[in-house]
């Protein structure tokens, strides 16, 4: 009796042990607001159609899947934090769609390659305007991290606390070793009718890839879904500060009302 | 002497906090008008002069281009003038259809049942036609169950917390407040959404929307109220004479050569 009893306790804290996942490190970086990461979406988000969802309040993030140019596109996303002030940008080797959010103001731009150097748009070439940050939205819809799909990735390994009602609840489900070495955690969520598993990959304990795939009814009541693969290439807890200011020769003309 | 006293500072008391709170009384007006379904609103929000209406099961919506609408007309008197008979709005619903006004004498059309279909063509908008034709946040906190709102589940109706002054452009005008808890997944509260209704001679005139968290206050709409009334001007939702109708994409071959098939002109109408 007195074995079984000890045998139980030890399940039950090695059970314990593997639900302090590695993702939560993960976790703890983006509540802290203190991070840098760097990450390619090999799997394109695909052309947003009448029946995506309509952001009541606006939109959290960059308007990756409202951009002809970066539809179909592998894309990679470079996103930094250090306490409120972030940067984010999302595109391909050409072409940047790119957001500085610093001292409760956003300023979008774009950036294109030209004679293997960047040129920078806002308003216009190298001017750039900030814009009120839209807080409900961010409220609503989750912080956004790069494009849709890490957004949505990342905000799902979050606490219940920090998700507004209207996003989808995940679960761990397991957890294991591959054939190739990579550590996986798997978690599940079946709300608003489209169950989603997501898997985050680990070498060692460095988040390396996360594989996801996702199916709902349409209208016609067939059964459609979609897959995602990231990889990523950095995700540290370190700010990236070079990125987190108006890159060299951009200026700001916004006309600020005198406090 | 003294528990006299008590009583009736007791009463004083009471008698005073309900004055405080009490909601304005033309909150009950507009909260009848907007559960009609009849009503006619002009408001100015960042972007300009808007009119909505909404009559027996019809809704509309347009900017206003006329004369008195402030910086339009004054930026662009000619454009006042030519717009002045433009009475097409830019967003119909009726007869089971909605209407997107995209040029003066031209829609597209479609069947309200195949508003949220996939086959439409996501540039066009249609999925957020209701969005235009809904009441504004600010006027639905007396009718948040206006059938046009696409609702937050995060975002239950907002309720009336209190009734105070509070100075605008320097002037005290009487303000009711309300309030909702934005709901996080966890069954908590993320934030909270105010609302704050002013009035001028029991008139609403200014409706302003903030999100509270943390501690902080962050701005998020405000509307000038120019007009709400259950009276609907004449010709409100009609459409004009000779006004091509055409119908909306749904991802056939027409709608890759954009060429949209037209079914039919608008004949005289009255309404």
């Amino acid at each position: 009796m007195r074995n079984f009893l000890i045998a139980v306790l030890l399940i039950f804290l090695c059970q314990a042990e593997a639900e302090a996942a590695k993702i939560d490190i993960y976790r703890e970086m983006l509540l802290r607001n203190s991070y840098t990461i760097r990450y390619e979406n090999l799997t394109p988000p695909p052309r947003e159609t009448n029946k995506d969802r309509v952001e009541l309040y606006g939109k959290s993030g960059l308007a990756v899947s409202e951009n002809d140019y970066l539809t179909y596109r592998s894309t990679s996303g470079v996103v930094t934090a250090d306490g409120q002030n972030r940067y984010e940008e999302v595109g391909d080797e050409d072409f940047k769609l790119c957001r500085l959010s610093k001292d409760e103001e956003d300023f979008f731009f774009s950036k294109y390659k030209k004679k293997d150097r960047w040129e920078y748009f806002g308003t216009r070439k190298n001017r750039v305007v900030a814009n009120e940050k839209n807080y409900l939205a961010e409220i609503l819809e989750g912080k956004s991290y790069g494009d849709s799909d890490m957004s949505h990735f990342l905000n799902a390994i979050l606490p219940n606390t920090e998700k507004s009602a209207q996003n989808s609840s995940y679960r761990f489900i397991a957890q294991g070793r591959l054939a190739n070495g990579l550590f996986y955690e798997d978690y599940r969520s079946d709300d608003n009718g489209i169950t989603e598993a997501v898997r985050y990959y680990f070498s060692g304990n460095n988040l390396v890839k996360i594989a996801a795939a996702s199916y709902h009814k349409n209208s016609d009541g067939k059964i459609d879904g979609r897959r995602c693969i990231i990889k990523i290439q950095e995700f540290s807890s370190t700010p990236d500060k070079s990125l987190l200011k108006l890159p060299e020769g951009v200026k700001d003309e916004t006309k600020r009302k005198k406090k | 002497m003294t528990v006299r006293f008590l009583i009736l500072a007791l009463f004083f008391c009471i008698f005073n906090f309900n004055v405080a709170n009490a909601e304005q009384a033309a909150a009950e007006e507009y909260r009848k008008i907007f559960s009609s379904g009849n009503f006619y609103i002009e408001f100015r929000d960042k972007w300009g002069t808007r009119i909505l209406a909404g009559k027996n099961g019809m809704r509309m919506e347009r900017m206003r281009y006329d004369a008195e609408s402030g910086d339009i007309a004054w930026l662009n008197p000619l454009g006042a003038i030519f717009h002045k008979e433009d009475k097409n709005p830019e967003v119909l619903y009726r007869d089971g259809k909605f209407y997107n006004f995209i040029e003066k004498k031209r829609a597209n059309v479609c069947d309200a049942d195949k508003i949220n279909s996939e086959e439409l063509n996501p540039r066009s908008g249609w999925n957020k036609i209701s969005q235009k034709l809904a009441l504004p946040d600010e006027l639905a906190v007396f009718y948040w169950e206006d059938s046009f709102r696409l609702k937050s589940s995060a975002i239950p109706a907002p309720t009336f917390k209190e009734s105070l002054k509070k100075k605008v452009d320097g002037k005290d005008y009487d303000c009711d407040r309300y309030s909702c808890d934005i709901k996080n997944l966890a069954g908590g509260g993320a934030a909270a959404l105010v609302y704050e209704m002013f009035y001028k001679d029991g008139n609403l005139f200014r409706a302003e929307s903030y999100l509270v968290r943390g501690g902080k206050i962050y701005p998020i709409n405000i509307l000038k109220i120019q007009k709400i009334q259950s009276e609907i001007p004449k010709d409100t939702f009609k459409i004009e004479k000779n006004t091509e109708l055409y119908a909306a994409g749904m991802g056939d071959m027409n709608d890759l050569l954009e060429k949209p098939v037209k079914i039919g002109t608008m004949e005289a109408e009255t309404l």
